[in-house]
């Protein structure tokens, strides 16, 4: 009887201590196991935590350099000055070569002077005619888009009717590597900050007085008037899949940046942000680096839950 | 004295008429006297606020904090020095020596900053000294809020029209806004266009400053007149400003529009601040050095009510009184100012239920008035304000007032009835001279006995000596009055008014209390040994009890207002964080029947005494004036309020708690662990040990330790070489992320007498991403340049704030007491704290309230032992018999009896008022004594009596009616003091008068019966002084 009353005795004891173990609030229990924060229903709304969720996006990093527009008198002068050269050099070349065969024979029609005259004129001309070149070459480049001359004549056609624009754009220093961009994206400056796309791209030469690497891009169908500053941007490297972590989750703590993501309904778990992958409304994070797209993402009340975790002495005592 | 006595009673007349006279000059300084609630208590400090705009704390600290301490150390009158340096402010508060010319020395910090010159970096603002300000400090606390006006208006309202109007009233040192938007005219520049076109910050900031021009012009001399050029002054038009002509390139002008947005926009803030949960704008007024805190409130308050019509014809609410000190000034005084007519009452009754004269009760009454007029004629010549301490001095000092009149005028009267009955009378005005100086001799002693008991407490330099100093002085000034009315008034007005025929009989139930006396000394006689083991055990008992009673250094003031401090666990929180919780935090407290009104303020605002982060909140909570909840409830309340808020640290306090506990340890709480040493990141480790090994130490509450460390900070590494390659100095690019920053005041637009500030800023959408920095372009002589390109900026953390005390570095961890002796507590944290491995250079110093307690113990100690030899001498001058010398003094630890009984069973504790009320009883447990030894020695050696029984139970029957009227005038005198222990405002008058009213039962008890048994046994003359 007596071992009874005390088996009895201890069922009473260890059924009252699970009654007390199952008090512990519930959030104290979650903690116990889960990463993060895990606050009560009662500190959510206490700090006001509100979140949305994380969109799926796609990012290509971008490089943004500058532009101005070229002139059409500049473009004008130096096709001019080429097309007088060129010109120039196939009327004396044509010249010197009819000189020559009629000053060549006993009966040479004109004298070995004129002949001589001729060459001499054809090669000045032709002379004239490769610096003539070598000035197109300085002021475009020599990987401008032209292999021939019908076809620097159709470009320079459309850059003086004004259809097509040639924009000379300045990159930051080492941005883009060697290669050249497959597509640039020249936008007008201005809050409307209209924008085009450009795929005919070549090295600019160099400016001594702007650091960067120079590139000349033909910009179609766009109203960019000659000498309008322009802003630039490059895509590089690959696009990658991910997701948008809104600006307003973005917060600092231990060196890095973070956002909180809610992992269980009262759970919440900081998640590293390279700030250096931004977007208009926010931050990329790329898949698989703790954020899914359509998870939840905490906007409000993040600086206090940092705080909490950061500095757990805060944490209610019980 | 005999010369002066006679005259006042030869010219009673002219005596009276003085008399009268002296009471209507005291009813007029006491009308004019200053009213406060205490004395100036805090020790004296001048703040000197520096602003660094843009610098880190640790740039503070080394570049401007540094060379300020070294500049300002050794200044006249300096006591020590604080400092704290936060992000773009050093604040280093310079606290005086006592007794020091507060102006003098404000002077000299002033010409020593003056002499600091170049030692400050470019950039950096000057030193500014605050205003001398008051003890309290606040003296109003104003919001406004409304549905109508948008925060530039409502701050508009503050800033031009109500800041102007309250600071013009007498009294008020300064007024700090918070909250609402500070209205701004703001250049933004739009980089990408700024740099596209070859532009520059400084071109920008160039042509703003030049657009803003503001020239004085002459004056044309004609024949016959002077006539003045009046130039435009610039006006906050934005068109006007965006116009500006920048360049001109091409003949073509480039404006300051063409680059920038001009616009209006709030400027940048380093506080905010929530009214009843809403924004709105919160003026917090301080008052002068020394002001009366009532006349300046109500001078307030009418201006306010001026303003009042206008402002809510424009929709705006306005809270008058979010926190108005005033209240517990007026509610302290009230209950006091009640408790003194009540007592002044009751002791007429009892003068003239022991007289049984109404002439001779009115006479004695009377210099209980006089005699305290006088004193508050002096106290406010000496720039003393009447506060709840000099009343209480006062309170304390009835019993001698009394005693003093009822010595000379009972003598009077016995006197004259004797005198009456012999056969050749002698002249009336003889017989009052003689019957006056008979008694005072002893008196005199008596009286300067008393006040070197509370010589200790009026010379004591703690915070604790500066709410007792003016105790003991009203007390001392009192006592001296007293000695000089009944010296003067009294003769002089027993000359006019007491005839033979006054001297009753006494009453029968004195003959009753003579029997019980005479009963009480024969059972004495009888039980000498008992009675005196007895005696022995319980003031053995008392003193033993004395470690045991709960002890605070300050009690808990009643004054219906809190303050929560509530700061996030990390520096770095933003203001809307704050105010996000605090809008919560807010709802919640207004939700409670009992609060009137609530306000927040987060951060600092510009020369406010506080230099918070914005982390760093506190909200103002007053309680309704009829609410009838007990002030440890509603303070539990809102401590509970608080533990539903995560990432917070809160501490809930009463405004002048807070301002004693800041004053002994430049925190809020009652007690500061401090750790000194060199390395901020050692300290911080070994901060976190200690809050980890105080943690769950009984009576501990609130222990915080605010880690200063992790605010989060974008550091920028410059590259050299890359500088160089770019051809930029560190200036440029620096100059170029202060302004984009930080901003760049660049001139001030004026419409009517309002002012707008011009500035140069990043827009707030490219300010706020924090990779739009690295992308921020720097012109540089080839071109603009990514700050990315020039400098590395890592993420990493920095401290918010680095606090110095004596020029060495320090963090403290801090924490109130409850619920337990507050020197148990200390000492059991410091046997924990002892117990840890400190590592090589950090060491520990407890502050606060303990610290300040043992302190004062320490020197009160000292004094004491001063004042008893003192007391010693003065008694062997006044008894001819050595014997009655130690008597008195042996019997002074027997009264610690009651007073002990009479803490422990109201539960009052140990605190300021009960050691007050310790020192009391002793003091007038003194004075019976030496009345009745020296009564004694005028039996014997006057009167011729024989030394023995009969001799020693008259003596003791002759001082029985003094005796007790002197009791009984003081204990009816306390009386309502002590009913009103949980009245706000006796807080340490209520305790005080508890002790002294336990001290009175068992002193009286002990000068009635057990003396004269002690004087039978161990006094009497020795044969060679019976001799002589």
């Amino acid at each position: 009887m007596r071992r009874e009353l005390i088996i009895a005795a201890l069922t009473v004891l260890v059924t009252l201590c699970g009654c007390e173990k199952s008090s512990v609030p519930e959030a104290a229990k979650e903690e116990a196991g889960a990463p993060g924060v895990t606050l009560t229903a009662d500190e959510v709304q206490s700090l006001g935590i509100t979140t949305v969720a994380a969109k799926a996006v796609q990012y290509r990093q971008q490089v943004t350099g500058y532009g101005v527009v070229a002139a059409q008198d500049t473009i004008a002068v130096t096709d001019a000055e080429f097309l007088t050269a060129q010109a120039a050099a196939m009327q004396s070349q044509a010249a010197a070569a009819r000189a020559q065969s009629l000053a060549s024979g006993e009966d040479a029609a004109v004298s070995r002077e004129v002949a001589e005259t001729a060459q001499s004129k054809a090669a000045a001309d032709q002379a004239a005619l490769t610096l003539a070149s070598r000035k197109t070459e300085a002021a475009f480049g020599r990987g401008a888009p032209w292999r021939d001359s019908a076809s620097r004549q159709a470009v320079m056609a459309r850059l003086t009717s004004g259809k097509t624009v040639l924009v000379r754009v300045n990159l930051p220093a080492g941005a883009i590597g060697n290669s050249l961009p497959a597509a640039l994206h020249i936008s007008r400056l201005g809050n409307d900050a209209r924008s085009w796309s450009a795929t005919t791209i070549w090295d600019a030469p160099a400016d001594t007085t702007v650091p960067g690497r120079s590139l000349y891009a033909l910009v179609d169908g766009s109203d960019l008037a000659q000498n309008e500053h322009v802003t630039v941007s490059v895509p590089v490297g690959a696009a990658v899949e991910g997701v948008l972590v809104p600006a307003t989750a973005l917060v600092y703590g231990e060196s890095e940046a973070w956002a909180y993501a809610q992992a269980a309904p009262r759970n919440f778990v900081r998640t590293k942000i390279d700030i250096a992958r931004p977007m208009v409304e926010g931050y990329f994070v790329p898949g698989g680096n703790g954020i899914a797209a359509g998870q939840q993402i905490v906007v409000t009340g993040t600086g206090l839950l940092l705080a909490r975790e950061i500095n757990p002495s805060t944490e209610v005592e019980e | 004295m005999r010369w002066l006595v006679g005259l006042c009673v030869r010219q009673a007349g002219i005596i009276a008429t003085l008399t009268l006279i002296s009471l209507l000059l005291g009813l007029w300084s006491m009308r004019t006297a200053p009213l406060d609630v205490f004395p100036e208590f805090v020790p004296s400090t001048v703040d000197i606020q520096t602003e660094a705009p843009g610098f880190t704390s640790q740039q503070v600290e080394q570049l401007v904090t540094k060379p300020i301490e070294n500049a300002v150390n050794g200044a006249t009158g300096l006591a020590s020095i604080r400092s704290e340096s936060i992000p773009g402010l050093s604040v280093i508060t310079v606290q005086f020596a006592d007794n020091t010319d507060l102006y003098n020395a404000r002077q000299g910090i002033s010409e020593r900053l003056s002499e600091l010159g170049s030692a400050l970096p470019l950039g950096v603002g000057t030193p500014q000294l605050s205003p001398l300000t008051s003890s309290t400090m606040d003296l109003l606390k104003i919001g406004l809020v409304s549905d109508k006006l948008d925060a530039f208006a409502l701050r508009d309202q503050a800033e031009w029209v109500m800041k102007p109007a309250l600071l013009a009233v007498p009294g008020v040192a300064h007024v700090i806004l918070f909250g609402g938007a500070v209205r701004e005219i703001q250049v933004q520049p739009d980089l990408t266009r700024m740099t596209s076109y070859g532009f520059t910050l400084t071109d920008l900031s160039d042509a703003a400053r030049a657009a803003l021009a503001l020239r004085g012009a002459g004056f044309i001399d004609l024949a016959h007149q002077r006539v003045l050029i009046q130039t435009p002054v610039p006006k906050p038009d934005i068109a006007a400003i965006a116009g500006a002509v920048l360049a001109v390139r091409n003949n073509i002008p480039i404006t300051i529009g063409d680059i920038a947005k001009v616009t209006e926009a709030p400027a940048l803030r380093s506080g905010d601040a929530l009214v009843m949960g809403r924004p709105g704008v919160l003026l917090s007024l301080a008052s002068q050095y020394g002001v009366n805190t009532l006349e300046t409130t109500q001078a307030l308050e009418a201006a306010l009510t001026q303003l009042t019509p206008a402002l809510e014809a424009q929709g705006i609410k306005v809270y008058p009184a979010l926190h108005r000190p005033a209240n517990f000034v007026e509610r302290a005084l009230g209950s006091l100012e009640q408790s003194l007519v009540i007592a002044a009452l009751l002791i007429l009754a009892v003068l003239y239920l022991f007289l049984r004269d109404l002439r001779s009760a009115l006479i004695t009454f009377l210099a209980i008035p006089l005699s305290l007029l006088a004193a508050i004629a002096v106290l406010d010549r000496m720039g003393q304000t009447l506060n709840t301490m000099t009343l209480g001095g006062f309170a304390v000092a009835l019993g001698v007032l009394v005693d003093d009149a009822i010595i000379g005028i009972e003598n009077v009267l016995r006197r004259l009835g004797e005198n009456s009955k012999a056969g050749a009378p002698r002249a009336r005005l003889d017989v009052i001279r003689d019957a006056t100086l008979e008694v005072r001799g002893p008196v005199v002693y008596a009286t300067l006995v008393v006040i070197i008991v509370f010589l200790p407490q009026l010379f004591s330099t703690s915070v604790q000596g500066k709410f007792v100093g003016p105790l003991a002085l009203a007390f001392i000034l009192a006592v001296l009055a007293s000695l000089g009315v009944a010296l003067t008034a009294m003769p002089a007005l027993s000359a006019l008014a007491l005839k033979a025929r006054d001297h009753h009989a006494d009453a029968g139930w004195i003959h009753a209390v003579r029997r019980w006396q005479r009963d009480g000394v024969d059972y004495v006689y009888r039980n000498f040994r008992l009675v005196v083991a007895v005696l022995v055990a319980c003031t053995l008992a008392a003193a033993a009890a004395l470690p045991f009673l709960s002890s605070s250094f300050m009690p808990d003031f009643r004054e219906g207002h809190f303050v929560m401090q509530v700061s996030s666990s990390t520096p770095g929180t933003s203001l809307d964080e704050m105010l996000g919780v605090g809008r919560r935090i807010s709802a919640e407290v207004l939700a409670l029947p009992y609060i009137a009104t609530v306000e927040q303020q987060v951060g600092r605002a510009g020369m406010s005494e506080d230099t918070w982060g914005p982390h760093i909140s506190e909200f103002h909570v007053e309680l309704k004036a009829d609410a009838a909840v007990d002030q440890a409830v509603a303070e539990d309340a809102l401590r509970e309020i608080l533990t539903h808020y995560p990432g917070l640290q809160t501490e809930v306090v009463t405004f002048l708690g807070d301002r004693i506990s800041e004053s002994l340890t430049g925190e809020t709480a009652d007690i500061a662990v401090k750790l000194f040493g060199d390395q901020l990141d050692a300290l911080d480790a070994t901060a976190h040990l200690v809050t980890q090994a105080l943690s769950g130490t009984a009576g501990i509450a609130d222990l915080q330790f605010k880690p200063q460390s992790g605010t989060p900070t974008l550091m920028l590494q410059l590259q050299p070489g890359a500088l160089a390659a770019s051809g930029l100095k560190a200036q440029d690019v620096l100059e170029a992320v202060q302004t984009d920053y930080a901003g760049a005041t660049v001139g001030q637009t004026y419409s009517g007498t309002r002012a707008v500030n011009v500035t140069l800023l990043l827009p707030e959408n490219a300010r706020n991403r924090p990779e739009m920095l690295s992308s921020l372009m720097i012109a540089s002589p080839f071109g603009p340049v990514p700050l990315s390109q020039v400098a590395r900026i890592v993420p990493t953390e920095t401290r918010y704030a680095i606090d110095h005390e004596g020029g060495q570095r320090f963090v403290s961890i801090t924490f109130n007491v409850l619920g337990r002796s507050l020197q148990a507590t200390v000492d059991d944290a410091k046997a924990r704290v002892a117990a840890l491995k400190l590592p090589p250079g950090v060491y520990v110093e407890f502050s606060g309230a303990a610290a300040a307690q043992s302190a004062a113990q320490s020197q009160m100690l000292l004094y004491t032992g001063f004042a008893i030899v003192l007391i010693g001498m003065i008694l062997f001058i006044c008894f001819q018999w050595r014997s009655n010398t130690w008597l008195v003094l042996v019997n002074l630890p027997f009264s610690l009896i009651g007073s002990v009984a009479a803490i422990a069973l109201m539960g009052s504790g140990l605190s300021l008022g009960a050691m007050v009320g310790l020192v009391t009883v002793f003091g007038v447990s003194a004075r019976n004594a030496i009345l009745l030894l020296a009564h004694y020695e005028h039996l014997v050696e006057a009167e011729g009596m024989p030394w023995g029984a009969d001799t020693i139970l008259r003596g003791a029957q002759e001082r029985l009616v003094p005796i007790l009227m002197t009791a009984a005038v003081t204990a009816l005198g306390l009386l309502p003091l002590a009913l009103g222990l949980h009245q706000p405002g006796q807080e340490i008058e209520g305790p005080m008068a508890v002790t002294v009213l336990g001290g009175l039962i068992s002193s009286t008890m002990l000068n009635l019966i057990v003396l004269p048994a002690l004087a039978e046994r161990f006094g009497g003359p020795k044969k060679s002084e019976a001799l002589s």
